[in-house]
């Protein structure tokens, strides 16, 4: 939905107007967030990326949590950068300045896989040296006033300067990255942004070193550029342990029912997909999108990995579940539609077979626990059971299904015993 | 031995040509049925009113990307067969095979357990035993040393979960299948089955509700235990794709200092698990993500549930503590899954591993309708393929995403299942026929594009920066398909290769000759 600009122009322009006002009394002598600095080859370059710990596009989709050696190929990522590594391999990787490497996670697909892949040196946060600038956190601000007791100018540079020629020591070419976030950061970013400024202001006049406000694609570029051979990674990066006692290897099985459940979920999206595509596409009935977007939700590195908080697994199982009630009535208008004999025709109205036929097709998420009030009709009244089983492979499949059913059921129980036999007749009705 | 033979006259399957169809009926066991009646009021607020007291089942042929139907009826004098039920029960020594195929299963009665594996088409023959401990989870927060939690695995000591005393084995067999159900303890319940047209056992595990009244968390492992000489060495897969080797206690980059013999031999199972030693290769397969290892030479353990009473400092802030609970009554959950174990001769048992994988990953899905009479064959299609009716894809092609999208294009996902030299006949390039794969439809338009739909392929690999590696491994071997050519429809793919496509279709509907 559009904006109308005509009509909304008053509007827009108070937005601009009181945009405009509060922007303006940041002190202007320092840079503003631009990421068009430029590098400067002669000089190591500290490329600032401003991130939280779930930035869309950043860390949420680099990090290793849950990825493993190929999830990257093919899609035609240029680079990939994360923090969890084995903390031996990174001391050794530090030792050795192999934390950049080129990845090649699969023997099968070799270098057509690469990928550039950077190790921070340490977790995904500022650099050692006092960098975090929360509303609430301690690190000393800059203060430039010289009237201030606590002047400090001098001071942070050759902080910043410190920090960045660490890094540089255990780091190829002349382009570091300073990753300034971490978890539960960015409530105020101001409170980061105006020390950032700061520091690129005074570094670049110290000029010891160059700053920049970067992304990790301008990190990657200049990487690239430096026409450099990276060491070769092969394989994964499995198990992590941060330290010698904690190895990241529980959430392998974290919430196995949530697993689970993702798992089945998955496979329905993949079969109920199929039948909307046999179908045909109505974009006023029921979709699954609302499925995918459950299931793309639940890749997050912690939801399916079992490491939430109990609520927020809840509320992934919650959605999940709404999702798989819309799809489950397009499978089952899908299913009366391609079982119905007009659908030859090309004409399939779902509609009309849903009132001829009172239960066109009835899926049983709770099989797996016996229950399943459709297959459990009564027989004996002389109606039978439609079973309709749908592959969802491109294969011809021979396979056993199994159903719980309730029978009128005439046994005869013989029980046999190292002394007697004996015979017993049930009528059971169950 | 005391036997029970149960035979009932009751219901039939037929297929949808009217064949009667052959059909075995098994017991619920009253582990299902508590299961059933706590969660069924658990997820949905009902308590279900009646309680079917069998599985009916029935072997099913499905046309690919297709359905086939199925009716099940009262019977007068055709029959389902009642599984022969079979307890153990008083006896003291001696074996039991289970198994109506290829598959045998030894158990040995004494001590209750699966001894020994055997294939008579193959003549894979295995010492395989099966088992359930769990490791206790470290309780303290020392300075740097973490609980057992969420993230991390901290065993402190390993417990063997055995029955008090002997408990018997239940059998059932039948036709179709046989099953073995144990009690392994008060909270772990097992049924072993092996189908008579398959060559693998099917384990389905209900854990549960893991006690932690005695103050230690638990996490709960089954473990599978051969005379294999595995040398250090098991295997898992990638996301499911590429199996990546794995040994104990080594690293390939640097020299492992061991200071968790166990928690650091971990690796996410996704797929599956396997070993080799110098004459078979022993896989299993899981229904989801799962951790596990090889921390004996010969023996694969996967982790199926973990309780814990501590949380591990690593930001969730809560102890892992999954409880369920019904009209207020609150207990740890219970977690039901399935793990799949075959053995095959060394090098053949990919084949089993990507099909089968295939299998678990897409169950087939079943939809359930009733009549009144025998009519609907007649006002129904009971059998269908999306496919050209002679075709399928081949076996080593997977069709991983067919998407109708909202501006009417079809994205299409095909991926060859195998790696280079995984298997003698399947790693090799695959061919796919988008016109028997279309039949009733003309493609207008094909690009490919990127695995995620969003440029191109082509725009992709001209963006795409080449890095340099040092020590670089030739890759003048790998093999990828070329580009489609829009007349002949056929898609090429490597080992390993995935292919997307956009595909838009003439709008004219060609109907399909029924």
């Amino acid at each position: 939905m559009a904006i109308n600009l005509v009509h909304r122009r008053p509007l827009l322009l108070f937005v601009l107007f009181l945009v405009v006002g509060i922007w303006s009394p940041v002190e202007s002598k320092y840079i503003a967030y631009n990421t068009t600095q430029r590098i400067v080859p002669d000089k190591l370059n500290v490329h600032l990326v401003a991130h939280s710990h779930d930035d869309v596009g950043w860390l949420k989709t680099v990090d290793q949590y849950y990825v493993g050696s190929n999830n990257s190929i093919q899609v035609g990522f240029d680079a990939l950068y994360f923090s969890r590594i084995d903390y031996q391999d990174r001391e050794k990787r530090k030792d050795l300045k192999s934390l950049e490497v080129v990845w090649q996670g699969s023997k099968t697909l070799g270098s057509s896989a690469d990928i550039f892949t950077g190790i921070f040196p340490k977790n995904y946060e500022p650099p050692p040296g006092d960098f975090y600038f929360e509303v609430n956190d301690v690190s000393p601000v800059i203060q430039d006033d010289v009237l201030l007791f606590d002047y400090n100018v001098e001071e942070r540079v050759n902080d910043f300067v410190a920090a960045a020629i660490a890094q540089a020591n255990v780091t190829r070419t002349n382009h570091i990255m300073f990753t300034m976030g971490t978890d539960f950061k960015y409530q105020y970013a101001t409170s980061w942004f105006r020390q950032l400024d700061k520091f690129i202001h005074y570094v670049n006049k110290d000029g010891r070193v160059n700053a920049l406000y970067s992304t990790p694609s301008i990190y990657t570029d200049a990487k690239y550029a430096a026409n450099e051979s990276w060491p070769l990674k092969t394989d994964d990066f499995f198990p992590y342990a941060d330290n010698p006692n904690a190895y990241w290897t529980g959430y392998f099985t974290s919430r196995p029912a949530l697993k689970g459940y993702v798992r089945t979920m998955s496979a329905y999206y993949l079969a109920a997909r199929q039948l909307e595509f046999l179908k045909g596409r109505n974009s006023s009935g029921p979709t699954t999108d609302s499925l995918a977007d459950s299931l793309a939700l639940v890749q997050h590195h912690d939801a399916v990995t079992g490491t939430e908080k109990q609520h927020v697994a809840n509320d992934y199982a919650k959605r999940l579940s709404i999702g798989y009630a819309e799809a489950e009535k397009l499978v089952e208008s899908s299913l009366a539609c391609l079982t119905s004999s007009n659908s030859k025709s090309g004409s399939c109205n779902p509609e009309t077979k849903f009132k001829q036929q009172k239960a066109a097709a009835l899926n049983c998420p709770l099989l797996n626990i016996s229950y399943c009030p459709p297959s459990e009709l009564d027989l004996s009244t002389g109606k039978s059971l439609v079973v309709l089983v749908y592959n969802s492979l491109g294969w011809k499949r021979e396979d056993v299904i199994r159903i719980p059913v309730c029978i009128f059921i005439m046994l005869l129980i013989l029980v046999l015993s190292d002394i007697a036999f004996i015979i017993i007749l049930i009528f059971l009705l169950v | 031995m005391p036997r029970t033979r149960v035979v009932s006259e009751s219901v039939v399957v037929h297929d949808s040509e009217g064949r009667e169809t052959e059909s075995q009926l098994l017991p619920l066991a009253d582990t299902s049925v508590n299961i059933r009646n706590q969660y069924v009021k658990a997820y949905i607020g009902i308590s279900p009113r009646v309680t079917p007291k069998f599985w009916l089942a029935f072997p099913v042929s499905v046309p690919p990307l297709g359905f086939n139907t199925y009716f099940v009826s009262n019977a007068k004098q055709t029959v389902a067969s009642m599984s022969s039920l079979y307890s153990s029960q008083g006896s003291k020594n001696g074996s039991v095979e289970i198994g109506q195929g290829h598959l045998k299963l030894l158990y040995n009665l004494d001590e209750g357990r699966l001894s020994h594996y055997f294939n008579s088409r193959n003549l894979v023959k295995a010492n395989v035993e099966q088992s359930y401990s769990f490791y206790a989870g470290y309780d303290k927060i020392v300075s740097d040393l973490p609980a057992s939690g969420a993230y991390i695995f901290r065993p402190n000591g390993s417990f063997p979960l055995k029955p008090e005393g002997q408990v018997p084995l239940t059998i059932l067999q039948g036709p179709i299948l046989d099953e073995v159900h144990q009690r392994i303890n008060p909270w772990i319940y097992q049924v072993t089955r092996v189908y008579k047209g398959k060559e693998h056992t099917e384990v389905e595990f209900i854990v549960g509700p893991i006690p932690i009244n005695d103050g230690m968390g638990k996490e709960v492992i089954t473990q599978i235990t051969t005379t294999m000489m595995t040398n250090k060495t098991f295997l898992t897969d990638s996301n499911g794709r590429d199996f990546i080797k794995r040994i104990r206690d080594y690293r390939s980059d640097w020299e492992l200092q061991v200071n968790q013999p166990v928690a650091g031999n971990y690796y996410p199972i996704n797929l599956g698990i396997y070993m080799e030693d110098n004459s078979m290769e022993l896989s299993v397969l899981v229904d989801r993500s799962v951790g596990g290892s090889s921390i004996l030479d010969g023996q694969i353990e996967l982790m199926l549930h973990r309780r814990l009473i501590h949380d591990d400092g690593r930001g969730v802030d809560e102890a892992l503590n999954e409880i369920v609970c019904v009209n207020d009554k609150c207990e740890g959950l219970t977690v039901q899954g399935k793990f799949y174990l075959r053995v095959d001769p060394l090098g053949e048992g990919a084949k089993w591993r990507r099909s089968f994988g295939q299998e678990i990953y897409s169950p087939l899905l079943l939809a359930f309708s009733e009549q009144d009479g025998g009519n609907w064959t007649g006002s129904h299609i009971p059998k269908f393929s999306a496919l050209d009716s002679s075709y399928s894809l081949p076996d080593n092609v997977a069709l991983i995403t067919l998407q109708a999208l909202e501006d009417g294009s079809v994205l299409l996902r095909l991926a060859h299942l195998y790696e280079v030299g995984e298997d003698k006949d399947l790693s090799t390039m695959a061919y796919v026929d988008l016109k028997k794969m279309f039949p009733d439809k003309k493609v207008r338009k094909i690009t490919e594009m990127n695995l995620s739909a969003n440029q191109e392929r082509a725009t992709m690999e001209k963006k795409r920066l080449k890095w340099k590696a040092e020590d670089s491994i030739g890759s003048g071997t790998m093999v990828r398909g070329g580009p489609v050519d829009p007349s002949k429809l056929v898609v090429e793919l490597g080992p390993m290769e995935i292919r997307t496509f956009l595909i838009n279709f003439d709008d004219t509907f060609v109907p399909k000759e029924v």
